[in-house]
């Protein structure tokens, strides 16, 4: 009697034949079949009673050296910390442009909702805090690829998964608390307690990072296993559910926020009259409606632009494989 | 020099009944036992076994059992029926026919 497979080999071995039973819609009885055919064959390899031929060792030779072009360039190419951290950049940045580009279209109701400019300086300090840690991880990317001697970096990189989740994570806070927090200066103008204040803000702290940590998880998911329609499909439904989450998040802050900016507003006589005058040309919105506009929009460019960013990176992969 | 398409075409039930009626195998070595025995002439791939096996099972030339194999795994083996030795008797004919008339038209031509 031959030796046994391992339990690793048979199970590939019967999640091989399983996809291309899947593929080729063949039923319990052929697929049984094919995964006795196939243990045969590489039980005949390993006893020596199947010659190699050179058609077979180059097969191997290359499956052992790499095939680039075929590989994921996030999962494969990459250490796992190295692969995260790229992932965050990619995240990080679409999420940057994403807002850039809300800030734009957001600037009428920006002014409509606050003369403040409310939404143009928040999205404005959110982008920036995205683009600098999207800079900062890629300079440690960068880094960590020279050769010479290790610095701490490069031993970061060498770390444990963990370990760098916490860096990452904590690069971004650091770099977040450096900026003016539009939350607190707000809040702060408008004498709301101090416990509502800071359970807002850790809320959009907690909200951002999981965000961010949650993105990455998706892409890696994706990147990191077969791509077939049906993984793709949780995947998208995964990140849209997540981000209409986000989105909700977002929107009840912002509801908060009218309701404080309203009281604010009937202060100031003459900020709420032209509010008031601007409101009127747009009778038909509600000022929860008109929030919501800027929260979709983030959510519809954000996705779209991270599907873009990540197509263009794979095709470069493919046709610069030097690059990978 | 490797027969065309054709060629191969037209033989591979009959080759695959041949190796069955010595005696009854699976899959693996049933293509294992052709691509010896062609010893260069011609390499079937494997997964072109399956097809040809399932067609004669459909046919009723052969017939198919789960059994246990040298192995000690479960291995489905391959029966060659009454049906299918007639029509392996039949197609050996017609091929020998044909072989037979290619060697007289070529004595022919060469004398």
């Amino acid at each position: 009697m031959d030796k046994p497979l391992s339990q690793e080999t048979q199970s590939q071995i019967r999640t091989l034949c399983e996809s291309i039973a899947q593929r080729d819609q063949l039923g319990v009885d052929a697929q049984e079949e094919l995964c006795g055919h196939i243990e045969d064959k590489v039980i005949a390899f390993l006893d020596g009673k199947e010659a190699l031929s050179e058609a077979d060792a180059l097969l191997l030779a290359i499956e052992h050296f790499g095939h680039r072009p075929t590989q994921s360039p996030f999962d494969r190419e990459l250490s796992m910390p190295r692969s995260i951290a790229a992932l965050a950049v990619f995240t990080l940045f679409s999420g940057a442009i994403a807002k850039s580009t809300c800030l734009i279209a957001g600037l009428p109701f920006s002014l409509l909702l606050n003369p403040k400019d409310l939404w143009i300086a928040s999205i404005a300090a959110s982008a920036f805090y995205n683009v600098t840690t999207c800079v900062l991880v890629f300079l440690f990317l960068l880094h960590g690829r020279k050769d010479g001697r290790l610095n701490v970096l490069q031993r970061l990189e060498l770390a444990r998964t963990w370990q760098v989740i916490v860096f990452v994570v904590g690069l971004a806070v650091f770099t977040w608390s450096l900026l003016p927090s539009l939350v607190w200066e707000w809040y702060d103008r408008n004498t709301v307690s101090a416990f509502a204040l800071s359970a807002h803000a850790i809320g959009l702290y907690i909200i951002r990072g999981s965000t961010a940590v949650t993105m990455c998880v998706f892409w890696m998911v994706w990147c990191g296993s077969n791509q077939n329609y049906a993984r793709t499909a949780i995947v998208a439904i995964a990140w849209a559910v997540m981000l209409i989450v986000h989105g909700v998040f977002l929107k009840l802050i912002g509801a908060t926020a009218l309701v404080v900016a309203g009281n604010e507003l009937r202060q100031n006589t003459s900020l709420f009259e032209s509010a008031s005058g601007l409101h009127m040309s747009f009778s038909g919105l509600s000022p929860a409606h008109v929030q919501f506009i800027p929260v979709i929009t983030v959510v519809a460019i954000t996705a779209c632009f991270s599907y873009v960013l990540y197509s263009v990176v794979r095709i470069l992969h493919q046709r610069i494989p030097r690059l990978a | 020099m490797n027969p065309s398409k054709e060629l191969m075409g037209a033989s591979t039930s009959l080759l695959v009944l041949s190796v069955l009626a010595r005696e009854a195998n699976y899959g693996y070595e049933i293509i294992r036992r052709i691509n010896a025995e062609a010893d260069g002439l011609f390499t079937w791939q494997e997964g072109t076994i399956y097809p040809i096996l399932h067609k004669l099972e459909h046919e009723g030339k052969v017939r198919a059992q789960w059994q246990e194999a040298d192995t000690g795994r479960r291995r489905k083996y391959y029966y060659i029926t009454a049906q299918g030795r007639t029509a392996l008797e039949a197609g050996t004919k017609e091929w020998t026919s044909i072989h037979g008339m290619l060697v007289k038209l070529g004595e022919a031509e060469n004398g």
